[in-house]
């Protein structure tokens, strides 16, 4: 269960939530809903939604409303070292699957939220960007090639402000 | 009159319409051409049409009609907005033997100023709001045969200076003497008129058409009453109010119109109608509306090819059941704009940009995802209009619509169209012009703090980078996932 803190008129609030993919499942606290990465069950009806994240903001369209969130991804604050995405200054792979790009090179320079890699699991893209400001020590991958869990993709050097 | 074929058209616009009228041009085979400035080089418009050439400007006529005739076009489209009201313009297309598909520049400049056109179309027989001018001493005589409620207004006026309004006899002297007084210190000129006030109206319009051959043709209403700051924002086809009597007279009008200005092409008469079923003539569009294609469903027309047809000279040949509209459809006009932040415009990429798609539904749009809207041009980003049997049902398959129309990166008013879409009176087509200015608190956003709850949760869960994408499409998986699932409960 991933907790995300978002902020609620200037109040930050926070919600429990886990997706269980092969059950079609999203369980947000004591409540779950039917779900697939499109739609979600709402009132016994599939509804499609939509979601637009830019920096630690997203915007998520849903039954004709847009609903603004500051989001705060523990995953994103403190996975360095961890088994998820793209912690600190080591990105891993999150999940066995296929890289489809590689948006940066050694040497570049990444800011905060710059997407690294894109990946292909389960069907669905995953976007993996940075969480630490920095130059790109080493790239361990390139497009095409399969990798697996925890896998190592590239690692960046991160600069103290 | 001879007949031509054309078989290039330039179409002297962009967005939605230019899309539209592309439409069009490619089912009846013609080559289409559009003009496009440099920040609109990507734009849907571009990749809709034939051949797209770069102008400096979409106002440059001259600019415009060389290009029209250098790649071989022998009409030109104005569309709506821009040339496409321009008299000028008009005679300059005929000057360099382009035909304009539109009236002839008299009956443009002539509808173009306000007061010229009412003089004439009250000469042509159709029913005007109630006025009296004349001596002084005898306002008694005239607000009788005006009518109250009634509006005294200054002769030089206007922005509302040395305005009254009067609902009872008694109080016209008093009133009459304020505006005078007021008209005198504003304008220098204190002569007054009088004109009958129209409380709550609405607003109908009616589709008219004339050939080169003298023949005049109206359809049925259009109804727009649903307006903010004079912007149409919700129209449908037929209107709930008028009856086939109300509407045999409205068109009967628009006939007239059409003769009396022996005009050539598409055009709208505008009225406003009363709460006693009265309607009065307010003004002429001399062009294609924005609204047209609600009368293209229920009439099952395409109003561009009937332009088309008019402007190579063949006869408007039209069933005689054209006169019926056929089930209901209903337009809604999505515009970049913030309805929770006092309609500010709102500019931005458009991240998501994904439109519904479904049995009779139609979108008119010049965007597609990843476009800049910026506010160099009309903030509309789309219509959808939908179809229906009745009313009703084309209500609910326009909610439904909008319900799944996606935007996201750009604020839109799609919250507030349906917000409108679902109240009652919208429901019972009980409205009137004023109805959203007047009620704004019923249309304030409503916010479902569960489904803000699952919004963030999605967010959390599947934000973490674009909106997540499933790669291979769902239909090559043996079964649905909804099929599969066994033993899931309802909440």
């Amino acid at each position: 269960m991933a907790k995300f803190r978002h902020i609620e008129d200037g109040e930050t609030r926070e919600i429990e939530a886990v997706y269980h993919a092969s059950e079609n499942t999203l369980f947000v606290g004591e409540k779950s809903f039917r779900c697939t990465p499109q739609f979600v069950e709402l009132n016994g009806k599939r509804v499609p939604f939509w979601i637009h994240r830019e920096g630690g903001k997203a915007q998520v369209w849903l039954n004709g409303t847009i609903h603004e969130f500051e989001l705060d991804d523990p995953r994103r604050r403190n996975a360095a070292g961890g088994s998820a995405g793209a912690g600190g200054g080591t990105v891993k792979a999150q999940m066995p699957g296929k890289i489809l790009q590689v948006a940066v090179a050694q040497g570049d320079q990444v800011e905060v939220g710059q997407n690294l890699v894109l990946m292909e699991s389960m069907k669905m893209e995953l976007a993996l960007d940075a969480t630490v400001a920095g130059v790109v020590k080493t790239v361990a991958v390139e497009p095409g090639q399969m990798v697996s869990q925890g896998a190592l993709l590239l690692e960046i050097e991160e600069t103290k402000a | 009159m001879t007949e031509m074929k054309f078989d290039t058209i330039f179409i002297a616009n962009r967005g939605e319409i230019a899309c539209r009228i592309a439409s069009t041009l490619r089912s009846l085979g013609i080559r289409s051409i559009a003009p496009f400035t440099p920040p609109d080089a990507d734009s849907l418009h571009v990749q809709t049409v034939d051949l797209a050439v770069p102008v400096e400007s979409y106002l440059d006529g001259e600019a415009l009609i060389k290009l029209a005739l250098e790649n071989g076009a022998q009409a030109l489209h104005p569309g709506y907005g821009f040339l496409s009201e321009n008299a000028t313009f008009c005679q300059q297309c005929a000057a360099a033997g382009l035909e304009f598909i539109g009236p002839d520049p008299q009956a443009i400049s002539k509808m173009g100023d306000k007061l010229v056109a009412k003089e004439f179309m009250a000469d042509a027989g159709l029913p005007m709001v109630p006025s009296w001018s004349g001596d002084p001493d005898k306002v008694a005589e005239g607000a009788e045969r005006v009518g109250f409620p009634l509006l005294v207004k200054a002769a030089a006026g206007g922005g509302g200076k040395g305005m009254r309004l009067v609902r009872q006899p008694e109080k016209l002297a008093e009133a009459v003497e304020r505006a005078q007084g007021e008209a005198l210190k504003a304008f220098g000129d204190d002569r007054i008129f009088l004109e009958r006030f129209i409380e709550n109206p609405r607003h109908i319009e009616v589709q008219i058409f004339g050939d080169k051959h003298g023949n005049a043709v109206c359809f049925g209403e259009r109804e727009c009453s649903l307006q903010r700051r004079y912007q149409k924002i919700v129209e449908e086809a037929p209107s709930k109010v008028v009856t086939p009597e109300l509407r045999a007279r409205l068109v009967e009008a628009g006939v007239n119109a059409v003769k009396a200005l022996r005009y050539c092409g598409a055009g709208t008469v505008e009225f406003i109608l009363d709460q006693q079923g009265e309607f009065y003539f307010l003004e002429v569009n001399t062009r294609l509306q924005v609204e047209h294609p609600v009368t293209e469903l229920v009439y099952g027309v395409d109003l561009v090819a009937l332009q088309i047809a008019v402007a190579q000279g063949e006869p408007l040949e039209l069933p005689e059941s054209y006169l019926n509209p056929r089930g209901w459809s209903i337009e809604a006009r999505i515009y970049a704009e913030d309805p929770d932040n006092n309609f500010l415009p709102s500019v931005g990429t458009l991240h998501t940009f994904h439109p519904p798609s479904g049995h009779n539904l139609r979108l008119d749009t010049g965007f597609k995802q990843g476009d800049e809207v910026s506010i160099h041009f009309d903030p509309m980003l789309a219509k959808l209009i939908s179809y229906g049997r009745t009313r009703e049902e084309a209500r609910l398959n326009l909610l439904a619509g909008l319900k799944d129309f996606a935007v996201l990166g750009v604020t839109t008013n799609i919250p507030y169209l349906i917000r409108i879409l679902s109240h009652q009176t919208f429901i019972e087509a009980d409205f009137d012009t004023q109805f959203l200015e007047r009620n704004p608190e019923h249309f304030e956003p409503r916010v479902d703090p569960d489904e803000r709850e699952l919004a963030a949760a999605l967010a959390g869960v599947f934000g973490r980078s674009n909106a997540p994408r499933v790669l291979s499409e769902t239909t090559t998986s043996p079964t649905s996932p909804w099929q599969t699932l066994g033993n899931w409960r309802h909440n």
